[in-house]
């Protein structure tokens, strides 16, 4: 099963989607933006990386193609489908709502 | 896995599942690529790993780790040949011969009659006196006065002669009522079945019939069949799988394996049928077979009060369709057979039980090795079933394709003694047998030695380490276990081995019975004919002049019935005298056979006295007879019988006795009568020309046929075969037996000599360092070979001796069988049981030189 470095069960995916929600990207380029993105606080181990990638692929979320990357490899990128982009709603959805009533309890106590 | 996937899900699960090496090679050079952009040295750890996640995802580990298992099983059994050979074999011959039998009992037994709503179809005969099933007397009064069927059709099987250019051939009729297919429920392929009103010249075809003779013709419908006595039309085709009456395979009960009947017919004028051979009805939905079977006995019994002219006593009898079909003996015999092929499965499973015993004893060492590195229970147990199911599989398909053998060679030989035996194939119900045996077995054989082993591994686990694979052997019980298997195994086979030792010594004997006939050179031909005018008896007399003519040919003779040629009936009486002497007693049946002048010279039946018949025995001379020598003694103790004028004419001969009914039952007393004098007492059976020949000349059957063509162009000739063929058909249901049960037995004899020799070599091969401390301690090799094989023939000579008792109390059960056989003797006894003993002895010796010959030095070392 794949290990969540420090990540909530469930979040890596959501992060995924929403990095391939800008555009199509290989792996290397998905956990250099997840890191980019969180300002360096969070790392993505490649083995959880390829694992959650394809569950996505299972489910249908997100499609590889053969690109070309910047140095000239040939890898498969990683575009988001149209079930994958309502899916990234729902999770945002279900996340903002799971975090709101985090916040909410904590602040309550 | 969660319960329910998407459709989509699926799709792409399976798509994984094929394309799976490309996919992970992709995956593969997606991760290297990562790698080398990140430009580190790789946290990546193992990339099997990731694979199996990836196979963990897509949710196909199970496939994955089966395909290793099964992987690992192959690799071991082509490493342990010996035991995988011996194993598949042994349980590819206890499954095949056992789904074989299944095969014969699922036709003939399990599969329901193929008519609609069987369970309520009956057949209604009379039983009296003469027959346990006969005629039913009065089916019209029948139908007519009970309440209890929604309908009854009489038939009768019958041959007609279809006109050709080329002379007449004979085809399978059956005659019936009206109502004879919608009491089946039959539908035809091609027109329609009877109605009650057809006309009686409207005919229904087989299938095969219309393939092979009318060449499908597509608008068959209306065509004429032109037979020698009458002209019908077809109306319908009835499709192949249509089937009945079973027995009309021919006119006459035992002649022909090929069960079928090309046409039914209706009676001839009309519908008013007093007595008819044999009733299927239909019962009433809300009736039960018992109450039908009263009611129709006491209208039965009322009916035959009223009859102006009553008949012999008769009472009618309704029983199930399907026992009239398969009879009590009939089930009895499959019930044995099946019986005594789940033994022989039986005895393959405790055969490879014992292998697999072993060999997971000697490997016991490598599963504690395992167990102690952390292997769990499942995976070992799931890494056992993979080699069962792989043992199996090659086992049960080697099964299955014997078994498809087996069936067939079984039914070229018993068709024509097994009702329903076209109905007999491997269907889905065999495959399932199949398959379920192959699992009872898999679980027997395979599971049972690794339970044992994974059960003990707690406690042996450490010992079982330390001393090595040697020593570790199961508990008390087991070995107890695995010697009474043995004990059994030889038990049954010697039981099985004096069965069909009395078989092939009954056989050998009644091959040496005289039958009173000379059968070398003879051939025999069947005359048939059914017409308006039935042939003129001297056109027999015709027949066998020109015959006798040709080249090559001797002597030539036309008879009524062939001797030992067993067509189900006879011609017997009891009214014979001799004038001025008492009568015999009136239950004395004597035989009555009607014969030309040239038969008793063909057969070369020794006249003792007196002379056979002459072409001058004519209808306008003295009635003349022949007697054989069992009637002379009966008839004229004292006084020379030739010349003695009887009730039936003059005798002018005595002549030797001859075989007639079967080579294990003595003769009987015989008359014979010259046809030309008894036309009238010919049955419509047709008659037999036997030609006996100087050598054997090519072309006979052609040129017999276009002699009798061309006396008679409505006589058909059939069922050609040599005199000595006829012999052999007599005996062709105790050669049946005798086929069987020697497969059996010899079966069983190499099973109960390779278990033997299994059980000998694991019990050797468990006390490898015993016998090593012991020749390091000076014992003689012999001595170590004795100890080896005195442990084997204690087994072995329980298991005669078990065998021995066994036979004894099997000899009684077969006498319900419908061959007879003698009771085992001690002469058939003592040397099947000393063969058998040396057989085992002999399988036990080669572990006992293998242990003679252990190096005291390597053994101990070992240790």
């Amino acid at each position: 099963m794949p290990r969540n470095d420090g990540l909530p069960p469930g979040t890596l995916a959501m992060l995924i989607l929403r990095i391939l929600a800008r555009g199509p990207l290989h792996g290397y380029g998905i956990a250099q933006r997840i890191r980019q993105l969180s300002s360096d606080a969070l790392s993505v181990e490649e083995g959880s990386l390829y694992p959650a990638l394809q569950k996505l692929l299972l489910k249908g979320w997100v499609k590889a193609e053969a690109t070309v990357s910047d140095t000239g490899r040939s890898v498969r990128a990683y575009r988001l489908t149209p079930a994958g982009r309502k899916q990234l709603e729902v999770e945002r959805a279900n996340y903002s709502r799971m975090a709101k009533a985090i916040a909410l309890l904590l602040e309550s106590a | 896995m969660t319960p329910m996937l998407s459709l989509g899900e699926w799709y792409r699960r399976v798509h994984y599942l094929l394309h799976r090496r490309e996919l992970e090679d992709q995956l593969r050079l997606d991760m290297e690529a990562h790698r080398a952009m990140m430009g580190t040295p790789a946290r990546f750890g193992n990339t099997l790993r990731l694979r199996e996640e990836a196979h963990d995802t897509w949710g196909w580990r199970w496939l994955h780790d089966l395909g290793h298992d099964l992987r690992h099983g192959l690799r071991s059994f082509v490493a342990d040949r010996a035991y995988t050979t011996t194993a598949v074999t042994t349980l590819a011959l206890g499954i095949g011969t056992t789904a074989a039998v299944f095969t014969v009992v699922n036709g003939v037994l399990l599969r329901p009659l193929p008519f609609p709503d069987a369970g309520r179809l009956v057949q209604v005969s009379g039983q009296s006196a003469l027959a346990e099933r006969g005629a039913v007397p009065d089916v019209d009064g029948l139908r007519r006065g009970s309440g209890s069927f929604a309908a009854i059709a009489g038939y009768e099987v019958a041959g007609r002669y279809l006109r050709t250019s080329t002379g007449s051939t004979r085809v399978m009729a059956v005659q019936a009522e009206g109502d004879f297919f919608s009491v089946l429920g039959a539908a035809p392929r091609l027109g329609r079945t009877f109605t009650a009103s057809d006309p009686p010249d409207a005919a229904v075809i087989g299938e095969e019939f219309w393939r092979r003779d009318l060449e499908s013709d597509p608008n068959v419908i209306g065509r004429t069949l032109a037979f020698t006595d009458r002209s019908v039309t077809i109306v319908g085709v009835m499709p192949r799988s249509f089937q009945f009456p079973y027995a009309a395979a021919s006119i006459l009960p035992g002649v022909a394996s090929a069960a079928r009947t090309d046409v039914w017919l209706r009676f001839p004028g009309g519908r008013v049928i007093h007595r008819i051979g044999e009733v299927v009805g239909r019962i009433k939905a809300d009736v039960s077979i018992e109450a039908a079977a009263q009611e129709a006995a006491a209208v039965g019994d009322r009916l035959a009060a009223e009859a102006p002219h009553p008949g012999p006593p008769t009472r009618v009898i309704v029983e199930p369709l399907a026992d009239a079909i398969v009879t009590p003996p009939v089930q009895r015999l499959l019930a044995l057979l099946f019986g005594s092929v789940v033994l022989l499965l039986a005895l393959a499973c405790a055969n490879v039980g014992t292998l697999a015993l072993a060999r997971v004893t000697r490997r016991s060492q490598h599963v504690a090795v395992r167990v102690a590195l952390g292997a769990g229970r499942g995976r070992l147990m799931r890494q056992a079933l993979a080699e069962s199911l792989l043992l199996l599989s090659a086992s049960a398909l080697a099964g299955l394709v014997l078994a498809w053998f087996a069936t067939r060679w079984f039914l070229t030989v018993a068709a024509a003694y097994l009702p329903r035996a076209h109905d007999v194939a491997l269907d889905w119900r065999v495959v399932g047998f199949v398959i379920a045996a192959a699992a009872v077995v898999g679980i027997m054989v395979a599971l049972i030695p690794m339970l044992a082993v994974l059960g003990a591994r707690d406690a042996h686990v450490q010992s079982s380490i330390r001393e090595g694979a040697g020593r570790a052997t199961a508990g008390p019980a087991a070995s107890r276990l695995r010697d009474s298997l043995i004990v059994a195994e030889i038990a049954i086979a010697f039981v099985l081995a004096v069965g069909a030792a009395l078989l092939v010594r009954e056989l050998v004997r009644l091959k040496n019975v005289d039958p009173g006939v000379s059968t070398r050179n003879v051939m025999t031909f069947h005359l048939g004919y059914r017409g308006a005018s039935p042939p003129d008896p001297r056109q027999f007399y015709a027949i066998e002049d020109r015959v006798r003519q040709l080249p090559g040919t001797a002597a030539a003779g036309v008879t009524q019935l062939v001797p030992l040629q067993n067509w189900g009936w006879t011609s017997s009486s009891s009214d014979f005298a001799v004038r001025g002497r008492p009568r015999l007693s009136p239950e004395f049946p004597i035989q009555m056979r009607y014969v030309t002048p040239g038969y008793l010279a063909t057969l070369r039946v020794a006249v003792r006295s007196g002379r056979g018949f002459t072409a001058d025995d004519t209808a306008s001379a003295t009635p003349a007879v022949v007697i054989n020598e069992t009637l002379a003694r009966r008839c004229c103790a004292g006084f020379d019988p030739v010349g003695q004028i009887t009730n039936r004419g003059t005798i002018v001969g005595v002549v030797a006795d001859v075989r007639q009914a079967s080579l294990d039952r003595p003769a009987e007393p015989e008359l014979y009568f010259p046809i030309a004098q008894n036309w009238s007492q010919i049955s419509e059976l047709g008659m037999t020309l036997l030609v006996r020949t100087t050598t054997a000349p090519a072309g006979l059957t052609d040129v017999v046929r276009s002699v009798v063509h061309d006396v008679n162009p409505d006589l058909a000739v059939f069922d050609v075969k040599g005199m000595d063929q006829v012999i052999a058909d007599s005996l062709a249901e105790f050669t049946l037996y005798l086929s069987v049960v020697t497969a059996f037995a010899a079966l069983a004899l190499v099973l109960a000599a390779s278990g033997t020799y299994g059980v000998i070599a694991y019990l050797a091969a468990s006390r490898t360092q015993e016998f090593a401390v012991r020749a390091a301690l000076g014992a003689r090799r012999a001595a170590i070979a004795r100890l080896v094989l005195a442990r084997g023939a204690r087994i072995v000579g329980l298991g005669l001796l078990i065998g021995l008792a066994g036979a004894l109390a099997a000899s009684s059960m077969v006498v319900g069988l419908p061959v007879k056989v003698r009771e085992p003797d001690l002469e058939t006894l003592a040397p099947l049981a000393a063969a058998l003993f040396v057989l085992a002895m002999t399988a036990s010796l080669l572990p006992a030189i293998h242990a003679s010959r252990v190096d005291p030095v390597r053994a101990l070392k070992a240790e």
